[in-house]
């Protein structure tokens, strides 16, 4: 039962202590990983996992490779911000591997890139057709970016010169029957306004599932289903 | 300037950990294996008040450190040497000092592996 309950608050304490280092090191290393923040993502949870299921390591064993890891990887990043040939020795550079429709096999053979990888990367882009790309380039990430020729490109407002109404990033003024007046500010909205549209529309906010609003005034209500 | 300002607090707290944790272990060990030898030495002169005495010494400055030593280093080499310093406790309660020796060197080597496994040895480090 002791076991038990010590496995329990060891568990609880490692996972507020991930919860906040991980907080700590910022977004970047959850949405687009780099290869040094790959391999620093992997140690994490593997530095975790072992005292959470071996109660006789102390914590204090996972605490301090924890605390340097994070510190490092922090510290890198911020290295990296800074200086460009850190950066670059760090993370590498991008690489173009197709030049006005042409192949750079140098490149491919570099990167240890197939040409099956490479036309796999390409159809991701909806890109089918090498001698349509202008330029392609391999990203630090792994990832392929692409631009088509311009005449491959699709047209838009600004090659038919239309001007086209900037009515701002629709924002969430209700979720789930909560006002969220964070948001306000960013769609022209004060709490008056909404009072006033949910009067007019006979609702009352508890029973909105979402209501999103734009600059120009656009809403968009979708009520709660009734219970069943 | 944050960000660094918290790595270097996270890089530095990692090293103090780890270096006061070595220092706490190693101050501990050292004390432990004098006590230890003290009641060797008065057991092999067949002095039975010293060697109670150092017995008691020895059990009071465990109970006072067990706590940090273990929240230092493998929990399983903690276990076992508690179990050899309550054995050695029991046995003060015997007029035999030989048991008493067997169980301090026992302990003695005990202590001596708790913390020659925390130095920062190059076997240790690969």
């Amino acid at each position: 039962m002791m076991f038990m309950l010590i496995a329990l608050f060891r568990s609880a304490i490692l996972y507020v202590f991930i919860i906040f280092t991980v907080r700590i090191m910022g977004k970047r290393q959850i949405g687009e990983l780099q290869p040094a923040e790959l391999v620093v993502t992997i140690m994490l949870s593997e530095i975790l996992v072992i005292p959470m299921q071996d109660s006789k390591i102390p914590l204090i064993n996972t605490i301090i490779p924890v605390l340097l890891v994070v510190g490092l990887e922090i510290l890198v990043s911020v290295l990296s911000l800074k200086s460009v040939k850190f950066r670059s020795a760090l993370q590498g550079n991008s690489l173009l591997v197709i030049r006005n429709g042409i192949l750079d096999q140098a490149q491919l053979k570099r990167l240890r890139f197939s040409t099956d990888d490479l036309l796999e990367a390409l159809r991701k882009k909806d890109v089918f057709d090498i001698s349509k790309v202008e330029y392609a380039m391999v990203e630090t990430d792994g990832s392929l970016s692409v631009l088509l020729k311009p005449e491959e490109e699709n047209p838009t407002r600004a090659d038919f010169k239309m001007h086209a109404p900037d009515n701002g990033i629709p924002c969430v003024v209700v979720s789930d029957g909560q006002i969220i007046e964070s948001d306000f500010k960013d769609c022209g909205m004060t709490p008056e306004r909404l009072m006033q549209i949910l009067t007019e529309k006979g609702l009352k906010a508890s029973c909105i599932m979402l209501m999103t609003a734009d600059k120009a005034g656009n809403l968009q209500i979708i009520e709660k289903e009734p219970k069943k | 300037m944050k960000r660094l300002i918290i790595a270097i607090t996270f890089i530095l707290l990692a090293v103090l950990l780890a270096v006061g944790g070595y220092f706490v272990l190693k101050n501990t060990g050292e004390t432990l294996c004098t006590l230890l030898q003290e009641v060797e030495s008065a057991a092999e002169a067949g002095d039975k008040e010293t060697g109670k005495e150092k017995i008691r010494a020895v059990s009071d400055y465990w109970e006072k450190r067990q706590g940090f030593v273990q929240a230092l280093v493998d929990h399983s080499e903690t276990d076992e040497l508690e179990l050899q310093l309550r054995l050695l406790k029991k046995s003060a309660e015997s007029e035999d000092p030989t048991e008493w020796i067997e169980y301090c060197r026992e302990a003695v080597s005990r202590c001596e592996h708790m913390t020659n496994s925390e130095k920062l040895l190059f076997g240790n480090l690969f």
